[in-house]
């Protein structure tokens, strides 16, 4: 059976509604396997040593499914730190478009939040909502660990939200 | 004719589409429990013991990008992949005799074997990948340093087994007639264990864990041979891995301990084979844990070069000798 799409969009027809609730129930599962890509755009390593650590046992973010995968195209959770320097810029859009969707991006930090002790430099390009949509900030300089797995679980219960079609989709920059 | 019809496409068929179900579903949750017992040695919690389920089930509803630099191969080799591993199990001991077993099918399921990982590298170079390159060189590497003294061993093995014997030599079924221990000369005796140790750790590099987990460094060349794939052909790729450990651990469990329970209940037909199926499953799982569980948590990956060294050096070397020594009497 192929799939029809009519001319005029049809957003109500029952096919489409059909798929799209077949489509939001497969994807309750990524609330069970969510695949972390982490993106360092010019961060000094505290937040990165701080994600390394929700990782480690004494937090084992293992148990919620939560993995750190090795290449973009496996991610789920995009999470980015540092200021987004210029050498960076263009390396963040080309991972963040390389990433399937439904994707979600956490900026980890004061950095990619508002600049952190980089505000205004010429040489970065925060806030990261400049460059990316960007759907839940952890601030801190850095932040806890706690403070990470806690954006992580906001970025999922946001997902599901998008899913449900109770807010609108992420990217609003369209 | 008929009959005959039934009698030999239906039911292997038929039997064919069960085993496959039943072991896709055994393997990923035998990899759940695996991460399951790694997480515990590491005084972890743990994901849940279907967690590879839900991985599977996400990654399949998730959009599929193929790179631009990809040519057909990328898209059709996790297909071929899977397919590959679905004919291998009609090869596969699995606790009773495969459902296409015949004369000197052993080539058949080397050749099958094989063939999953040449497809895995056929689709990583065609994904015009440079990780996925380095990835893909390293597999063929470490493949051709492997399979020599597994294939060394096995067809000592069954040539042995052969002359105690049985109506269709060089046939997977072989080990269900006689087994490896059975032979009784000292002599064999130190050689199956020594063969004992060349298969456990060509098991181990098979499945690509601890020190041979060289193709798919996460940390290192960024996934490897998975590295351009997503959604629904990682999907398949990471079924297939899963199965092949199945079988792969299941050819160890065949030549080793192949001791069914279905003749002590004195049940027979369909129902012996579902009670040996189960058993093997057991057993698999127990050699998985010490290969794959125990093995993963307290090494790490070797260099390239010095799995290489290892495997032709000490493992082929072991092979030749164990080889050597069940085989002795009968030349001598
Ligand atoms: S937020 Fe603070 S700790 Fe994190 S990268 Fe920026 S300066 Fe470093």
């Amino acid at each position: 059976m192929s799939i029809k799409v009519p001319a005029n969009g049809g957003s109500n027809s029952p096919e489409r509604e059909r798929l799209e609730k077949r489509i939001a129930q497969l994807c309750r599962f990524i609330g069970r396997s969510p695949w972390v890509f982490h993106i360092n755009s010019g961060s000094c390593n505290g937040c990165d040593i701080e994600i390394i650590a929700a990782l480690t046992p004494r937090y084992d973010a293992e148990r919620f499914g939560v993995k750190l995968v090795g290449s973009p195209r496996h991610a789920d959770i995009l999470l980015v730190t540092g200021p987004v320097t210029n050498q960076s810029l263009e390396r963040v859009k080309l991972v963040y478009e390389q990433t399937p969707e439904p994707k979600m991006v956490i900026a980890v930090g004061a950095c990619p939040t508002g600049g952190s002790v980089f505000y205004e430099s010429p040489f970065t390009n925060a806030p990261l909502d400049n460059v990316i949509p960007v759907d839940v900030y952890v601030p801190g300089c850095p932040p806890r660990p706690e403070a990470i797995l806690h954006g992580v679980v906001l970025a999922l219960e946001k997902l599901a939200k998008i899913l449900k079609g109770e807010t609108p989709g992420g990217d609003g920059y369209e | 004719m008929a009959m005959d019809v039934v009698g030999e496409l239906v039911y292997p068929t038929v039997g064919l589409l069960g085993l496959y179900a039943f072991v896709s579903l055994a393997s990923l949750v035998w990899e759940g429990v695996d991460r399951k017992l790694v997480a515990r040695m590491q005084r972890r919690i743990g994901p849940p013991i279907l967690q590879p389920l839900y991985d599977f089930l996400k990654l399949s509803s998730k959009e599929t990008i193929i790179p631009s630099t990809a040519n057909f191969m990328f898209t059709a080799a996790p297909g071929l992949a899977l397919a590959t591993a679905i004919a291998l199990l009609a090869y596969t001991p699995v606790g009773f005799t495969p459902i296409l077993a015949s004369k000197g099918d052993v080539m058949v399921f080397i050749y099958l074997l094989t063939l999953i990982g040449f497809f895995k590298i056929l689709g990583a170079i065609s994904s015009g990948n440079p990780y996925a390159k380095i990835g893909a060189a390293r597999e063929a590497t470490i493949m051709v340093s492997r399979e020599p003294a597994m294939m060394l061993g096995i067809f000592a093995i069954m040539w042995r087994l052969g002359k105690l014997g049985v109506d269709k030599p060089f046939s997977m079924g072989v080990f269900y007639v006689h087994n490896i221990w059975e032979i009784g000369t000292p002599m064999s005796f130190v050689g199956a264990v020594i063969l004992l140790y060349v298969f456990t750790v060509w098991l181990a590099s098979e499945i690509e864990v601890g020190f041979f987990n060289i193709p798919d460094a996460e940390e290192e060349i960024a996934g490897g041979l998975l590295v351009e794939y997503s959604g629904r052909y990682l999907a398949l790729l990471k079924l297939t891995n899963a199965m092949k450990a199945f079988i792969s651990a299941s050819l160890v469990v065949a030549i080793f301990f192949p001791w069914g329970i279905s003749g002590y209940l004195n049940l027979t037909g369909l129902s012996a084979n579902v009670v040996d199926l189960l058993f093997h499953t057991l057993k698999v799982f127990a050699l998985l844990f010490f290969v794959e569980s125990v093995f993963r948590a307290v090494t790490g990956r070797l260099k390239i070069t010095q799995a290489v060294d290892f495997l032709w050096k000490n493992v082929f070397l072991a092979s030749l000798v164990g080889s050597l020594l069940i085989a002795m009497e009968v030349i001598m």
